[in-house]
């Protein structure tokens, strides 16, 4: 066991160690942040009232609902991005090759490089999180973290099954990932990022419940900032986990395939 | 003697890149680009075979199919007895790839920090691993500058840690695809140098080496086949090669102080390939004739030098350069 380990915690060390060393890079992201945080502030100054009926059920603060959308929409893509970004990272660096011809599987290679994005996304919501509760005044004293722990659990696994699919793209088209434009695009648009849902049209109401967007971000606010239960977050806990059931033995299936296919045709390494 | 590597009727045949008005006129017909045809080649343990082709000859394909990066269409290959169609995972274990893209390493880490990455990836425990890392910085001569980022390394140091990394698992077989080609003259040869006496002479490994370098198959002076559309041409010594491409031999004969009228009948006649001026004691007047003939009709050319006035003093052939046979292997299907 603590053999296999070493496979996840090696990539997280190489990815540390590269990313380290932008030292610049790594300072203009938490500057981001911060002016991110900033740019949310000020907007909710103009929304707050005016919607105040859609935000009454997350507590009526748009700073709060707009912070914890785009934060954890991060999760989101990082999920369904990042495995294909890594295939397609290994494929134009030449490194693809030598990751392959290792006794590890392909899919515990993908899974280990994608952790160290995770770490970091991890870390940048929590710097969201400080900055939102110490500088701007979010509240989040009522707050259930069991339940936000699941649905983030949850978040990641479903959108990881959607990440996988498009990693399978990536592997035999190499651009041009229909998945990852589809449900990144429809995230922003109907997942409830920015706006609450309610505020759409009635058709695109019912089509948000297509995309795991909806149920991730509607129960971590519930969870973070009215502090439901986890009886209470059920409908959103339930629809993550149907996600998860269908998709995860398909996108490993469809990626299997994928694979298998760039092998016969000799294109899993190039881009 | 046993096998490392066995390939039998090998055959790779890749899907045709289609134009879209081809894809879009046809759209279900598969057309194919054969880079295997029909392969047969054999590896004992513990030699080293050259595997010489000008580019696009199939020898980086047969490779990836060593490695499992790409399947066959047809035929068996076994890397140390294991199907590499069927049992990837053993026959990746028992292999080690040298590439020569530079790009294959992370260029922000250490020399050490990518060999304990890629020595992970094999689950070495970690004590294991950091004693192997070890080992193979002082085998490629890496002590002082391991701690250095991997960007700030020479070709020559890159290639060796590449060769570092194909034995970081101490695989039985190393597959080496075009090793020298971003080295400088020297660098080349002291690659070369360290792969026959390091990694063959101390760690006895078996070795196959892709190259369309002819001097780098002439330094190894070992087994070599040489591979041409898809399809071993030859294999065997580099002396059964020569002798297989059954060229004309070229043979330089020895004139003291020969006149006029015979240079100039020399010149005219059909054997005659090339003639130099050599230095001779006393300023005396040499030359040497080379004549490009079948070994049978020497006594009788020699004969006619001699009625023509010449006076023989050295007669000898000389080597068949490694060039000639592989062009003629490759510009006919003489195998």
């Amino acid at each position: 066991m603590l053999i296999d380990l070493r496979v996840p915690f090696s990539f997280i060390k190489k990815d540390f160690l590269s990313e380290a060393s932008y030292k610049l890079h790594f300072l203009m992201q938490l500057a981001g942040i911060l002016i991110s945080s900033l740019t949310f502030f000020f907007l909710s100054k103009l929304f707050d009232h005016n919607m105040n009926t859609h935000l009454k059920p997350y507590g009526g603060d748009y700073f709060s609902f707009v912070l914890i959308g785009f934060a954890f929409s991060n999760y989101l893509q990082v999920s369904l991005q990042g495995f294909g970004a890594t295939i397609r990272e290994s494929q134009l660096t030449g490194v693809m090759e030598m990751l392959l011809i290792t006794e590890t599987r392909l899919t515990t290679i993908i899974i280990s490089s994608s952790l160290y994005r995770f770490i970091l996304t991890s870390v940048h919501i929590l710097l969201f999180l400080i900055l939102g509760v110490t500088v701007f005044g979010m509240n989040i004293s009522n707050a259930n973290y069991l339940a936000a722990f699941i649905i983030l659990v949850l978040t990641i696994s479903s959108s990881s099954c959607l990440g996988i699919l498009s990693a399978s793209f990536v592997v035999i088209f190499k651009k041009g990932d229909p998945i990852s434009w589809l449900f990144s695009s429809l995230s922003w648009l109907i997942g409830g990022v920015y706006y609450p849902i309610s505020i759409l049209p009635e058709w695109l109401q019912n089509l948000s419940y297509m995309v795991p967007t909806r149920y991730s971000l509607e129960g971590m606010r519930l969870a973070l900032l009215q502090g439901y239960s986890i009886q209470e977050l059920l409908s959103n806990i339930a629809g993550l986990v149907f996600f998860t059931v269908i998709m995860l033995p398909l996108s490993l299936v469809i990626f299997q395939y994928a694979v298998k296919k760039a092998k016969v045709d000799g294109t899993l390494t190039q881009y | 003697m046993n096998r490392a590597i066995e390939i039998i009727g090998l055959t790779k045949n890749f899907p045709k890149h289609k134009t879209y008005l081809d894809a879009l006129i046809h759209p279900f017909q598969k057309d194919c680009v054969t880079a295997l045809d029909g392969i047969n080649l054999q590896v004992n343990c513990g030699e080293l075979l050259c595997l010489l082709g000008s580019n696009g000859a199939g020898k980086t394909t047969l490779i990836k199919i060593l490695s499992s990066l790409v399947l066959p269409t047809q035929g068996k290959v076994f890397v140390n007895g294991y199907d590499v169609t069927k049992e990837g995972k053993q026959a990746r274990r028992c292999i080690g790839l040298v590439v020569s893209e530079e790009r294959s390493f992370y260029w922000r880490l250490t020399g050490r920090q990518n060999l304990e990455f890629f020595a992970s990836l094999y689950k070495l425990p970690h004590r294991q691993a950091n004693k192997r890392v070890d080992e193979l910085i002082e085998l490629i001569d890496l002590e002082r500058d391991a701690d250095r980022m991997f960007k700030d390394y020479s070709s020559g140091i890159r290639q060796r840690l590449a060769i570092a990394r194909g034995l970081i698992h101490d695989p039985d077989i190393l597959l080496m695809d075009e090793p020298s080609r971003s080295l400088d003259p020297l660098a080349a040869r002291g690659l070369r140098r360290f792969i026959l006496d390091r990694i063959l002479g101390k760690k006895n490994k078996t070795i196959l080496l892709a190259t369309h370098n002819l001097e780098e198959v002439e330094t190894f002076n070992r087994r070599a086949a040489i591979i041409h559309q898809g399809r071993i041409k030859v294999i065997g010594s580099l002396d059964e090669v020569k002798a297989q491409a059954r060229t004309d031999s070229i043979y330089t004969i020895r004139i003291e102080g020969p006149s006029e009228q015979f240079i100039s009948q020399v010149k005219q006649s059909s054997f005659f390939e090339d003639m130099k001026i050599v230095s001779a004691p006393h300023n005396a007047l040499r030359v040497e004739v080379d004549v490009r003939v079948p070994e049978s009709r020497i006594p009788g050319i020699i004969e006619n030098m001699i009625l023509w006035g010449g006076r023989i003093s050295a007669c000898y052939a000389k080597p068949t350069p490694l060039t000639e046979v592989f062009s003629t292997f490759i510009q006919s299907d003489k195998c």
